[in-house]
């Protein structure tokens, strides 16, 4: 158990410094930014069908649909020449040539080349390294599950007072836990990621093969984004096992604001402590290491 | 003394057979010279053909449109032949509005197989499967931003055609078209160019096109040189040298066949 709680500490201290699931949510977030600004939502079917839509309230005996537009130009007005997906991109003009892909499936593909350590470097360098995602089009809005990998990438982890050198290199997996539309706020829902690499924070470095959950919050104002809750998928060793053969597994949850820790799993939540190196229940110390 | 005019050469006879929509080639150095088809016989067994239309598309729109496709007939007996071809077809499109430049470029690849069986003297019936890789990308500029696009998408069709004979001068021909599979149209376009570089590949049903048919009666006319295919019949329009299949519903399901050629 004194290895187990030795690898959660190290764990919880270089995901939460290195701000790995940021990294990789704000290659997320602007993906779908960037297929919202290409979506037009459009009544599908009834009295309203091809009118413009937010709800499906808006289209009685219809549907309100997401219908993706390629290759629309302003014509006229301030934006002229510029990409558009309807005429409320083009003040004082209008949106045309584009061709319209209804409710598509498909898949998104985004390809990111890292900031990097360097502040003063203001060109983008791929020597910085690369995140390559896959994201899943459903109906136009994007599928729970997005995969790929990232090459060694290099970013800053930037907190209040302090700028640290941080980077992963290794496989991703992220669950937005159910399909999303274009404009929900990712920040607002937990989400499951999984890292299989090497995560490097100020010069030392991790081998992680680790799924793990994070709560998180976001100031719109200053566009900061905090970390309220991180919960790890551990495996349960061998030799400690309930029923030998079986794989098992706890989750160690660590809240931010509270500093409250602890496990969840079959039987219960149980609040433990690293530190002291003890986990109990409300009548007491449980098992400590 | 029995003299053959050479004027009888083009006439419906066992060595002059039909060519569009059989196994048959042209034999050897002879020429097809047509609306829609120019054709050379290599050898016996071997025809390499041309489309005129895309090339007049291609001067329309100022870019050259190259196709060709060879057709091998590889097994010629008394009541059976066998043949296969395969083409190719490029160019691209220009469009220039405002200020936005779009250019397409289009690549078509047919490959078919086909069967001519001779019933008797005056009835043949001819059978054939072509499968069509289409490939197309697209270039669009709005201002400095560049976007651009591809799609893909393939097309399996089947015809059988009955020919009649009714004398040396007129075939009449039945035809029959279909095609029970199109795959999905995978469509590649551009988000986003900047950090991070999006890519959108959308998977599209072309229901249109899915169960395609077209049942087309109509007449082939051979004399000297000349002759004239004419037909019209109902259902979806199969376009001859594009490979590629109009829906019915742009022609109000009116499926037509004319052509008009020499062969000397």
């Amino acid at each position: 158990m004194a290895a187990v709680a030795d690898k959660i500490e190290e764990l919880l201290d270089d995901v939460e410094d290195s701000e790995v699931f940021d990294e990789i949510l704000a290659v997320i977030a602007d993906a779908q930014e960037d297929l919202d600004a290409a979506t037009v939502k459009a009544c599908n079917g009834g009295a309203m069908d091809g009118s413009a839509c937010d709800a499906d309230e808006d289209c009685p005996d219809g549907t309100c649909v997401s219908n993706l537009v390629l290759n629309g130009t302003c014509n006229g007005g301030a934006n002229e020449g510029s990409g558009c997906a309807d005429d409320a991109d083009c003040p004082d003009g209008t949106c045309g040539g584009g061709v319209v892909f209804p409710s598509p499936n498909g898949a998104l593909q985004a390809v990111f080349i890292c900031e990097g350590w360097d502040e003063s470097q203001t060109e983008l360098d791929p020597a910085n390294g690369v995140i390559n995602l896959w994201l899943t089009l459903e109906a136009g809005g994007i599928g729970p599950v997005v995969w790929g990998e990232v090459d060694a990438c290099m970013y800053p982890a930037v907190t209040e007072t302090d700028r640290f050198e941080a980077s992963y290199d290794g496989d991703i997996a992220v669950h937005l836990g159910s399909p999303v539309s274009t404009t929900q706020n990712l920040y607002e829902l937990p989400i499951t990621f999984f890292v299989a690499g090497i995560i490097g924070f100020e010069g030392a470095a991790l081998e992680v093969d680790v799924s793990f959950r994070v709560a998180l919050s976001f100031d719109e104002m200053s566009g900061d984004v905090g970390l309220d809750r991180l919960e790890i998928l551990v495996e349960v060793p061998d030799n400690l096992v309930q029923v030998p053969g079986n794989t098992e597994y706890f989750v160690y949850f660590f809240e931010v604001a509270t500093l409250a820790q602890g496990i969840r799993d079959a039987t219960g939540t149980f609040g433990c402590s690293l530190e002291n190196r003890n986990c109990s229940t409300e009548s007491g110390t449980l098992f400590s290491w | 003394m029995g003299l053959t005019p050479s004027s009888a050469r083009a006439y419906h006879t066992y060595e002059e057979r039909l060519l569009d929509s059989t196994a048959y080639s042209l034999q050897r150095r002879r020429i097809r010279i047509g609306l829609f088809k120019l054709s050379y016989g290599i050898i016996d067994q071997l025809e390499i053909t041309t489309y005129t239309m895309p090339w007049l598309l291609g001067l329309i729109f100022e870019d050259v449109a190259p196709n060709l496709e060879l057709q091998s007939t590889f097994y010629d007996r008394r009541r059976l032949a066998l043949s296969a071809s395969f083409g190719f077809l490029t160019g691209t499109i220009e469009q220039i509005e405002n200020v936005a430049a779009t250019k397409a470029r289009y690549f078509f690849f047919p490959v078919s197989l086909a069967a001519s069986v001779r019933i008797n003297s005056d009835v043949r019936l001819h059978i054939g499967g072509m499968f069509t890789g289409i490939n197309g990308d697209a270039n669009s500029k709005p201002g400095a931003t560049d976007v651009e696009g591809a799609a893909a998408v393939d097309i399996l069709q089947f015809w059988a055609m009955t020919e009649w004979r009714l004398s040396r001068v007129v075939a009449f021909t039945f035809t029959v078209r279909w095609v029970p599979w199109v795959s999905d149209i995978i469509v590649r376009g551009s988000l986003d160019s900047d950090n991070p570089d999006v890519g959108a590949n959308l998977k599209l049903e072309f229901t249109d096109l899915n169960n395609a048919f077209a049942v087309i009666p109509g007449f082939v006319f051979s004399w000297d040189r000349a002759n004239i295919r004419l037909g019209v019949g109902y259902g979806d329009f199969f376009v001859e040298g594009f490979a590629v299949v109009v829906p019915g519903s742009v022609l109000s399901n009116v499926s037509p066949e004319f052509d008009i050629f020499v062969r000397f």
